[in-house]
């Protein structure tokens, strides 16, 4: 086997970092799901109140999503914009 | 380079054996990886069971019906289980690496990353067994509504298993379409990869288990109010699809590192 290089070491551990950051989305998906749920049970007691219970249930998820989007940003970091190797 | 690095100790130590006993032993624990998988249908089935038995006390004169669709729930709940285990026989029993001219430690990652992956079947066990047993309590409530209710129930927990279903098609692309295995690359980088697109599926657990859990609260309001079923599923449906971005986001990073890495061309 070649000898591994720091940039090498670097660039493959960056690989697998981009994977476990990705893990984060199981909050958001649990989390929104219920709130998807909560928003069929209100429709369900108030179907007239439809469209104020989905924009809540929208505004919540849309919270939510965001620590699956730190994930998403720093994997994609990891793989096109690396910092790290530019510091070695 | 300096040999007192451990993770070269560790390569060279690996590299004493021959490359068929790696991949075979690097199968074996991904196999291990893939059954982890288990705990989901385990978790949602014993949910959907115990609404059973909890809709039989109340009462004993719906209890066909409501065993009914707590079987069938169950039953859908199982299907990750049984990818998973569909996944590690094959890397025990058919496994494609082996006869592969390749690297060998990309082929070890391989195998392992494939089975990683399929922990993501989790998510949708846990999700669509809350369903399951949700389904069971609203038709042991009124055994009337029960085609209307195991419709939306049925519904959410198809919606439930996708991202199980991405975590497998990863799964398999690693097993018998792998493009790291004949790229030109640092072939540790090429072995990460493989081992990272398998950490980024497990993100399905999520949306596998927040699915579930709409799915189950849109049967539950069938089971109330049946009149409103269409704005019922309407609203389950939309917010199940928000609730699948993030294991769309892992599907992306995992395939972005299997046909498109970046890290390769640094």
């Amino acid at each position: 086997m070649e000898p591994i290089t720091g940039k090498a070491l670097i660039l493959a551990a960056s690989a697998i970092g981009a994977g476990l950051a990705m893990i984060a989305g199981i909050g958001p998906g649990i989390g929104q799901g219920y709130a998807a749920g909560k928003g069929a049970e209100g429709v369900g007691r108030q179907p007239e109140a439809q469209g104020d219970i989905v924009r809540t249930m929208l505004l919540g998820a849309a919270v939510a999503e965001t620590t699956g989007i730190y994930g998403l940003v720093i994997a994609l970091i990891l793989l096109f914009a690396n910092p790290l190797v530019r510091m070695l | 380079m300096d040999s007192t690095n451990f993770i070269m100790r560790f390569f060279e130590w690996l590299m004493t054996f021959e490359p068929k006993a790696l991949i075979l032993s690097a199968s074996a624990i991904g196999a291990g990886f893939a059954m982890i998988a288990g705990i989901g249908p385990g978790i949602g089935q014993g949910y959907a069971a115990g609404k059973g038995a909890e809709a039989v006390s109340r009462n004993q004169k719906t209890q066909r019906k409501s065993i009914f669709v707590m079987l069938l729930g169950a039953a859908v709940a199982e299907t990750s289980g049984i990818l998973a285990l569909v996944v590690a026989l094959i890397l025990i029993f058919g496994n494609p690496l082996v006869d592969i001219e390749g690297n060998t430690l990309v082929l070890m990652a391989s195998a392992i990353g494939a089975g990683i992956s399929m922990i993501a079947g989790m998510g949708p066990g846990i999700g669509q067994g809350y369903a399951a047993g949700k389904g069971t309590e609203a038709v042991g409530k009124r055994p009337i509504l029960q085609s209307q209710i195991v419709r939306t129930m049925l519904v959410g927990q198809a919606v439930a298993q996708t991202s199980g279903i991405f975590a497998l098609v990863i799964s398999l692309l690693m097993l018998f379409g792998n493009p790291l295995i004949g790229l030109e690359g640092t072939e540790i980088i090429l072995m990460a990869s493989a081992l990272g697109a398998g950490l980024a599926m497990i993100a399905g657990i999520g949306p596998g288990i927040g699915q579930g859990y709409a799915a189950g609260k849109g049967a539950e309001a069938v089971g109330k109010r049946p009149k409103f079923q269409a704005q019922i599923t309407r609203t389950m449906l939309l917010g199940q699809a928000v609730a699948q971005t993030t294991g769309i986001y892992a599907l992306v990073i995992a395939l972005v590192l299997l046909f498109a890495n970046p890290l390769l061309r640094l």
